[in-house]
């Protein structure tokens, strides 16, 4: 029997469409795996779809608190709403976010300790300096350190120097709303390279209504805004 | 307007290209992995016409990242040689090379083609001062057309002379085929064309005549890259047969490094050849696309104590029903996340659930996720939690977790380090005592219908063959450990059966006759057996199968392992009484039986690596061994080597003298990123001969058991809070 490239390719083609599974024991089948693959590819053609505008009168109308996420790495904006909020052992509280497809970012009062869902995830952090730091808004310096997924089922483990100071006092907008903050940058020594977390901490509630803090190498750097408390 | 938005573009660009047998992806602009190959293509050497690092024809000291993996393709005067290496260990290289020498007119081939397998071990490492050296011994065990081998320095120079990029200075000796007139050397005896091949040709390495051979490589930029080498490579044969005149030793080339995956070659060989060269990388330590599985639901925490008394009572585990009420709550919220219960039992302290994971590559995400749906639901007296993995009926391991440890570190540093350190990871009880089962466990039915793929291999005629078409398969499950599977296939185009090669075997053929299997029938069952496989003892493992067993192979099958979780070692024993299939693939047999069996050591040395040994008797009634040698790692990937010695001589054996290969698993997962426990296997042999064959029996005990035990648990806990 005589193949040519082309009936081959048919064949496997027509084959491959038909394939299909079931039953009552569930199983990851090869087509939603063929669809998945499929996704990335065509997630990498299209570019990112900007985040739509939005009006502070809109943002009233949303009953739950709203966070804007953005990392430049994976051409990812999401705006992401809490999932868990809890008191802990460590300094100020834990807040987990979710996105609609089950990413997850978590905050221990504003500054990033984990991730989840997005791949190469920050696995634990050691935040308490720059939670202390910018509850007291009061340099201060020490060790942190962060662990990051790899590939491999494993972790890797980064340790920095870190200190952070007063960069001053900012008056920043968020959707038509004035904030009247206090700047604060956290410079880390890595071992890939020096690395700042920038803070933009609210005068009146305290808290942190922006930042742009380094999720590791992987990663890179993550820009959060408080849109609604 | 959507409340929510999401966007997303993947960083990566992807290319992808599917082969017959492997699917091969090279992603652009690869993010940052591991410290060491951050940014990949700097660190990695590139390679020459054989497959490993060096210049052109010539081989360097370098050594690829740990655990590389690489295909390469060159192809002048006619010569085309197709190379996999694999960084095996930091210092040690292995490859095999499918070449092709076209009207080269010997051993009554026109086109001459020959596999062969090199060795690389990295002596010295490169320092500042220190340049690296490495031995080589090319086509150590092969007919020997390549057969050479050279020990070579290299020393790398940043910026030399204010020159911009690296240059690389290699230079050795080689003996050989590397060497001047080397292959006609009478200290070494000849290459013989048609030969059986197979066996290490140690008495001839590393002497007759010897040659210097030499080169620089000036990686320029990013980019580019140049090379000139002094071979001493005389291609006797070839110039003799007229595949090409040699006019030059010197030899030149420029590269162009595409992607950190993908490295382009054009070349000016021997004053009178154009060559070209193309290059692929990758490292399974670095996935084509990361990991992401969704996010866990979240850990409920139970209300203190002291606030809500009247939680913490104790008096509804007394309650006939309470068990079964948990059972309904618990199990469709576990199912959401791809994971099945199967059994379960609960006191007012104590909870043990056996699941089954269906979604996630690892147990370890399951076990976290199980811990997950525990604490949300059961009520909060319930402080020890006991989770056992379960793998086709088998319990692998109780995995046994405080509730208040889940609920104190959860958002700690180093999360899951300490978390495992007051963990408890203990061999399963075979039965689980005043259990519950979920209503609809047994019985379960599955099939697919997908397609099938079967390569054949280095036919001297036409060196890929595949039969393709679409396989339709189901598995019955009706009680705890039993199974009846089948698969039964149809075959749309293909061509392994217009082979001419028939068996020329003299022993039985037991795995010569492919190409009359395929001839056979278009539509053949491809297996359909019954099989039931359950836990003996505490740490022993039993499994019993019958039927059509594969392609070739029908009849029973029966094994038993010893293997306790925390152990490194792991025996088996297994005892197969089988007949061979008739060729059309119905119900039939041929008159050809046999009783084998092998007694089998394993062993997890550590860090990934894993040793085999199976003593007893093969297919053909041969007695000998296999010694298997495998590297794996933690996210799925393995690739090994194995050998087989039987009291078959190596006349009788044929071509190759005994039985060897290469065994390939590549996940699914680590293409695609999402969960998926689907992996793609392959076992390159250079040939398929008689002795030494195994029979292929479908769900062996130890594969199953490894993945729940103490150690592959403890290397993936990392992801137990995903």
């Amino acid at each position: 029997m005589k193949m040519t490239f082309t009936k081959i390719a048919a064949v496997l083609g027509l084959v491959a469409l038909a394939a299909c599974s079931g039953g009552t024991e569930q199983t990851n089948s090869l087509l939603a795996e063929t669809q998945e693959l499929n996704k990335i590819i065509k997630a990498k053609r299209s570019g990112p779809a900007p985040l739509p505008d939005l009006t502070r009168a809109q943002l009233n109308d949303i009953p739950v608190p709203l966070l804007e996420l953005k990392v430049a790495s994976l051409g990812v904006a999401a705006w992401i709403v809490p999932h868990v909020r809890r008191k802990d052992a460590g300094p100020g509280h834990v807040t987990a976010w979710k996105s609609p497809d089950g990413a997850q970012v978590v905050l221990r009062s504003g500054v990033l300790i984990g991730t989840r869902g997005i791949g190469n995830d920050v696995a634990s952090a050691d935040a308490s300096l720059a939670v202390r730091a910018t509850q007291d808004r009061k340099a201060a310096s020490g060790a942190r350190s962060l662990q990051v997924r790899n590939d491999n089922n494993g972790l890797l483990r980064i340790d920095m120097q870190c200190s952070i100071r007063v960069v001053g006092s900012e008056t920043l907008t968020i959707v038509q709303q004035n904030f009247a903050t206090t700047h604060m940058r956290e410079t880390c020594n890595t071992p890939y390279g020096q690395q700042s977390n920038d803070y933009w901490i609210d005068s009146r509630t305290g808290g942190i209504v922006q930042s742009r803090q380094w999720a590791g190498p992987y990663l890179g750097y993550f820009d959060t805004r408080l849109l609604k408390s | 307007m959507p409340l929510f938005r999401t966007t997303r573009f993947p960083a990566k660009q992807m290319w992808l290209a599917s082969a017959s047998a492997l699917v091969l992806g090279l992603a652009q602009s690869a993010p940052a992995q591991d410290a060491e190959t951050q940014f990949p293509h700097q660190n990695q050497p590139s390679q020459n016409f054989y497959g490993l690092p060096g210049l052109i024809d010539t081989p360097s000291a370098k050594a690829l990242p740990d655990g590389q993996f690489t295909i390469t393709s060159s192809y002048f005067a006619g010569i085309s040689r197709n190379t996999i290496s694999f960084q095996f260990a930091p210092r040690l290289t292995g490859s095999f090379r499918y070449a092709g020498i076209k009207d080269l007119n010997i051993g009554g081939y026109v086109d001459y083609r020959d596999r062969s397998f090199d060795l690389r071990y990295q002596a010295i490492r490169e320092t500042r001062i220190m340049p690296a050296v490495a031995i080589g011994l090319q086509d150590f065990a092969g007919t020997g057309i390549y057969s050479g081998e050279y020990v070579v320095a290299t020393k790398t120079f940043q910026q030399p002379l204010n020159l911009p990029g690296t240059i690389k200075l290699s230079a050795g000796v080689g003996w050989g085929r590397l060497a001047k007139n080397g292959v006609f050397d009478a200290a070494r005896p000849g290459f013989t064309p048609g030969g059986t091949g197979g066996e290490l040709s140690y008495d001839t390495w590393f002497r007759g005549k010897a040659s210097p051979f030499a080169g620089v490589e000036w990686q320029v930029n990013d980019r580019f890259g140049l090379k000139v080498e002094y071979s001493a490579d005389t291609y006797d044969r070839e110039t003799r047969q007229g595949v090409l005149t040699r006019d030059s030793n010197v030899n030149f080339g420029a590269e162009y490094q595409v992607s950190d995956r993908v490295r382009l070659g054009a070349y000016y060989l021997y004053g009178s050849e154009f060559g070209i060269n193309a290059q692929l990388q990758l490292n399974p330590k670095a996935a084509l696309t990361p990991s992401r599985v969704s996010g866990p639901r979240a850990l409920v925490l139970r209300p203190e104590r002291r606030v809500n008394p009247d939680a913490w009572r104790t008096d509804w585990a007394g309650s006939q029903t309470a068990a079964v009420q948990l059972r309904d709550i618990m199990a469709p919220k576990l199912a959401e996340d791809g994971i099945e219960l199967q059994k379960m039992s609960v006191t007012a302290t104590t909870a043990e659930l056996r699941v089954a994971n269906r979604r996630y590559s690892s147990e370890v995400p399951a076990i976290g996720r199980t811990a997950r749906v525990m604490a949300e639901i059961l009520p909060p007296s319930v402080e020890t939690f006991r989770i056992t993995p379960m793998e086709n009926g088998l319990p692998l391991a109780t995995v046994v977790i405080r509730r208040s440890d889940l609920e104190a570190l959860e958002f700690q540093p180093q999360a899951a380090d300490r978390l495992l350190a007051v963990t408890g990871i203990n061999d399963a009880s075979p039965t689980l005592p005043d259990s519950v089962t979920p209503v609809g466990t047994y019985p379960k039915f599955s099939y697919s219908l997908g397609p099938y793929v079967e390569p054949s291999y280095f036919d001297p005629d036409r060196p890929v063959r595949a039969d393709f078409g679409a396989e339709a398969q189901f598995n019955y499950r009706f009680a705890q450990g039993w199974l009846i599977s089948g698969a039964l296939r149809h075959r749309l185009a293909g061509n392994v059966g217009d082979s001419a090669r028939l068996s020329n075997s003299v022993l039985p053929r037991v795995r010569t006759d492919a190409i009359l299997y395929s001839r056979g029938s278009d539509t053949y069952l491809n297996n359909l057996y019954i099989s039931k496989q359950w836990k003996a003892g505490p740490s022993t493992y039993a499994r019993v199968t019958a039927g059509y067993l594969e392609r070739m192979f029908g009849g029973i099958s029966g094994e038993v392992l010893w293997k306790p979780t925390s152990s490194r070692l792991a025996l088996g024993v297994e005892a197969n009484y089988v007949k061979q299939r008739e060729f059309d693939g119905g119900a039939g047999f041929r008159n050809y039986s046999v009783a084998t069996g092998h007694v089998s050591a394993y062993y997890d040395i550590g860090k990934g690596y894993h040793a085999q040994l199976d003593v007893g008797r093969y297919l053909a009634g041969d007695v000998g061994a296999t010694a298997t040698l495998s590297r794996e790692f933690a996210n799925g990937w393995k690739v090994g080597g194995f050998f087989t010695l039987t009291d078959v001589s190596s006349a009788d054996f044929g071509e190759g003298s005994f039985d060897k290969g290469i065994v390939l698993t590549v996940p699914v997962k680590w293409f695609i990123g999402t969960a998926s426990k689907r992996t793609i296997s392959t076992t390159i042999r250079p040939i398929q001969r008689d002795g030494g064959a195994r029979l292929s029996v479908p769900g062996r005990l130890y594969e199953q058991v490894r993945k729940g035990d103490q150690n592959s648990l403890s290397n993936d806990w990392s992801r137990v809070w995903e």
